[in-house]
């Protein structure tokens, strides 16, 4: 097939002219935020860091925070923070987070550069309180055969039984 | 008057009799369709449209016979006793779904049988006949929207109270229609997407990926070779090849991106062709690889495809062995070690390594296209290579990619829905939780053949509002040798051009949440670890750098807060890995935040 010789063709060049080509730079990912603490109690404060190379040097980095309340709350709980500072000469920052009094679930802080456009997220987690036990234990029902045979045998007699006593009743009252 | 209680007590003896022995000839009617339904796919599929056809009949046959015996006055009336009633509804509306079954779904695939067989998936010389596929789609869809309503009628019987027998029957029911769904389903969206991306409405073109796991990534690994497959009225061929590093690097990202995967991945998921599958989310890696495809060649793609070597050599199972023009014979064996070990041993240039990729994957796809190879096994190969995240599909046209959603060839994020759980865990409305754990290599190399994955779940309940803790564990282990460094070939450990040593291993690993479970962080060694908190589109995502010397190994444990009580399993999504991961059951215990 002429593609397959076109690829051995190719193979056989490369084989005769191959040069190592420099790799691309810097398409390896990276991590770059580290949260101090996992979870956070209401009220309580965790530094967010972000690692050196993730913004220009020096430039404006704008924080913002917004506070997403549990779904099953109506009362808003959402906290929104917003500050700008400047990243260190090795484009690295650092941000205290602190939640408010009543947070619950989940905060997230994003930092974005003023120049570079480049942008870090992080998630801070309020773990929901524990409440009492709200669902009721199911019962099952499982009747064996022979006693639904004789519940409906039972209704059917008393059904009988009625009719007779009306009737003899009503025999009796004529 | 006597005469008349009497005769009332005759006629109740009589009803209860009635109903008890209809009950038994139902029971028996009921018992001889079901199997016979579930063999009907098989014979379709077998393209036996004879035998298809005379079961089909032996099936209406049964069906009718129980939907008459449980159908009359005196059933109905009964269904209004207390505890009997219950049965007898539960047992009237099975009888009246084999019935549903045998007229709606099983009457139009057998009048299919004998033209939509396996054979009609199997190319000749190089284009798939789509007049038969085409022909099939008023039927397939027709079946696969009976199945549907009849699995969720199955789903609505209610057994609360019904005897053993009955809630036995109603599961069984439940488990031969899900079974059958699952099959109407993917071949419906077979023919329904097929024939358009075989080119019936007009040439297309497609991007195949070639994924290379040596260097992981979210989706599998970097795209190294990439190949675009051009269609016409279902002819198929391979027009172009290119490697990844025939690709400039973009300045900006090539199409904006979600705030949550720059935050998680960076702005290289745009940037490098080697990146777009950096986010396990394929609907942005297809959409990212056709853009930077058209900067690069002019060509807009209609869809991209991606397969890595596990799944090539699924497919060298159903074509045998092929010889390469270098002489190597590629088999359902060595294929894997050919591609993603042995070729850094052999060339060191990164381009040839690309070339031997694409030259393989392109003589295997020459092989399947040209109707070589048995179509059974094909399909088999396709299907597990899809069930293992190995085969992804992403669709431009909106339409089509509707069609793709929901299934495990759209590469989407792990997602719990309501009707996961089997048995009794779906009737009370429990679900299967679906979590994420996704690998990306930041060694810069081709390490991944000498990383080795284990994943464990588990799962306690320690608080009082019956809230469940999840433990993800995810152990990785870099096996390659103490003098790696030096016996490695330079391209494989990185040589230290990204800042890792040689032989060491950095990875990102990323664990995803249900959308509705909070994040409780990460741990290592049962102490809290730093890591990086985030979400990805409503999940909440523990990611973790770890760097591992040869030998080393480490088990990182992301927990999450479950929303409701658990009833279901434990599921993982995960980066298809080289190896075979069989996921460990923890025992988890309650010292945890």
């Amino acid at each position: 097939m002429m593609k397959k010789t076109l690829a051995t063709a190719a193979l056989a060049l490369l084989a005769v002219l191959a040069v190592p080509t420099a790799a691309s730079a810097a398409y390896v990912p990276a991590a770059d935020v580290v949260v101090a603490d996992n979870t956070v109690v209401a009220g309580a404060a965790t530094n967010v860091g972000i690692a050196a190379g993730s913004f220009t040097p020096s430039e404006p980095v704008t924080f913002s925070v917004t506070g997403e309340g549990s779904a099953t709350l109506a009362i808003l709980r959402a906290a929104t923070v917003s500050l700008t500072k400047a990243a260190a000469a090795d484009g690295s920052t650092s941000v205290k987070v602190t939640l408010p009094a009543n947070a619950s679930g989940t905060y997230t802080l994003t930092a974005t550069g003023g120049t570079s456009g480049n942008v870090a997220t992080a998630a801070i987690t309020a773990v929901a309180a524990d409440g009492s036990a709200t669902a009721l234990p199911r019962t099952g029902g499982e009747i064996p055969f022979a006693v639904i045979w004789i519940a409906a045998g039972a209704v059917a007699l008393g059904v009988v039984l009625v009719a007779v006593l009306t009737l003899r009743r009503r025999n009796q009252t004529a | 008057m006597w005469l008349s209680v009497v005769g009332l007590a005759v006629l109740l003896i009589a009803a209860v009799v009635w109903v008890g022995v209809r009950g038994l000839l139902a029971k028996d009617e009921l018992e001889a369709a079901v199997p016979l339904a579930s063999s009907i796919p098989e014979q379709i599929i077998g393209g036996d449209p004879v035998t298809a056809g005379q079961t089909a009949e032996k099936l209406s046959g049964h069906a009718a016979s129980a939907v008459s015996l449980t159908g009359d006055p005196v059933w109905r009336a009964a269904e209004l006793l207390p505890w009997v009633g219950g049965n007898l509804t539960a047992v009237r509306e099975v009888a009246a779904i084999v019935d549903q079954l045998a007229t709606d779904a099983i009457g139009p695939l057998v009048s299919m049988a004998g033209s939509i067989g396996v054979d009609q998936f199997k190319p000749v010389d190089g284009a798939i006949a789509l007049q038969p596929l085409l022909d099939a789609q008023p039927a397939m869809s027709q079946a696969d929207v009976a199945v549907k309503a009849a699995l969720q009628r199955t789903r609505d019987i209610d057994t609360a109270g019904t005897v053993d027998v009955v809630s036995a029957a109603v599961e069984e029911l439940e488990g031969v229609v899900g079974e059958a769904e699952s099959v109407t389903d993917a071949i419906n969206r077979a023919v329904t997407l097929l024939p358009a991306a075989l080119g019936a409405d007009g040439p297309r073109n497609y991007l195949m990926l070639f994924q290379n796991p040596a260097e992981p990534r979210s989706g599998g690994g970097i795209p190294g070779a990439l190949a675009m497959i051009h269609t016409e009225n279902g002819a198929i061929e391979l027009s172009e090849q290119a490697s990844s590093s025939d690709f400039s690097h973009f300045d900006e990202p090539v199409l904006p991106l979600p705030i949550e995967t720059e935050g998680l991945y960076g702005s290289i998921v745009g940037e490098y062709i080697q990146n777009v599958t950096l986010t396990p989310h394929f609907a942005l890696s297809g959409a990212l690889a056709q853009e930077m495809w058209r900067l690069q060649y002019g060509t807009t793609v209609d869809g991209v495809i991606s397969v890595d070597p596990v799944a090539l050599s699924y497919l060298l199972r159903a074509t045998g062995p092929i010889t390469l023009a270098t002489g190597d014979v590629l088999t359902s064996d060595n294929a894997v070690q050919l591609l993603l070990s042995d070729v850094y041993a052999r060339y060191e240039d990164p381009a040839m390594q690309d070339l031997f990729f694409a030259a393989a994957a392109a003589a295997v796809f020459d092989t399947v296209a040209s109707g070589q190879g048995d179509p059974v096994k094909l399909i088999s190969a396709l299907a597990q290579a899809g069930q293992e995240r190995r085969l992804l599909v992403w669709s431009s046209a909106p339409e089509e990619q509707a069609v793709l959603e929901g299934t495990t060839l759209a590469g989407e994020l792990p997602a719990s829905d309501a009707a996961s759980g089997s048995g009794a865990a779906a009737e009370s409305g429990a679900s299967d939780e679906w979590f994420g754990v996704y690998l990306n290599d930041a060694t810069g190399s081709k390490m991944g053949m000498h990383l080795d994955v284990q994943l464990g779940t588990g799962q306690v309940t320690c608080r009082q509002d019956g809230r469940p803790y999840y433990a993800i564990d995810v152990t990785l282990t870099n096996t390659a040798p103490a003098d790696a460094a030096t016996s490695l070939p330079e391209y494989v450990t990185g040589g230290g051009w990204f800042g890792v040593t040689p032989g060491h291993i950095k990875s990102l690993v990323s664990v995803y949440g249900p959308t509705d479970s909070q994040n409780l962080g990460l741990f290592v060694n049962g102490a809290t670890a730093e890591a990086h908190p985030t979400t990805d589109e409503g999940h909440p995502v523990t990611l973790k750098e770890v760097e591992l010397v040869p030998g080393e190994s480490v088990t990182l444990r992301a927990m999450f807060l479950g929303a409701d009580e658990f009833g279901g399993d434990i599921r993982i999504d995960a980066t298809p890995f080289v190896n075979q991961i069989v996921t460990q059951q923890l025992a988890i215990a309650c010292e945890v935040p």
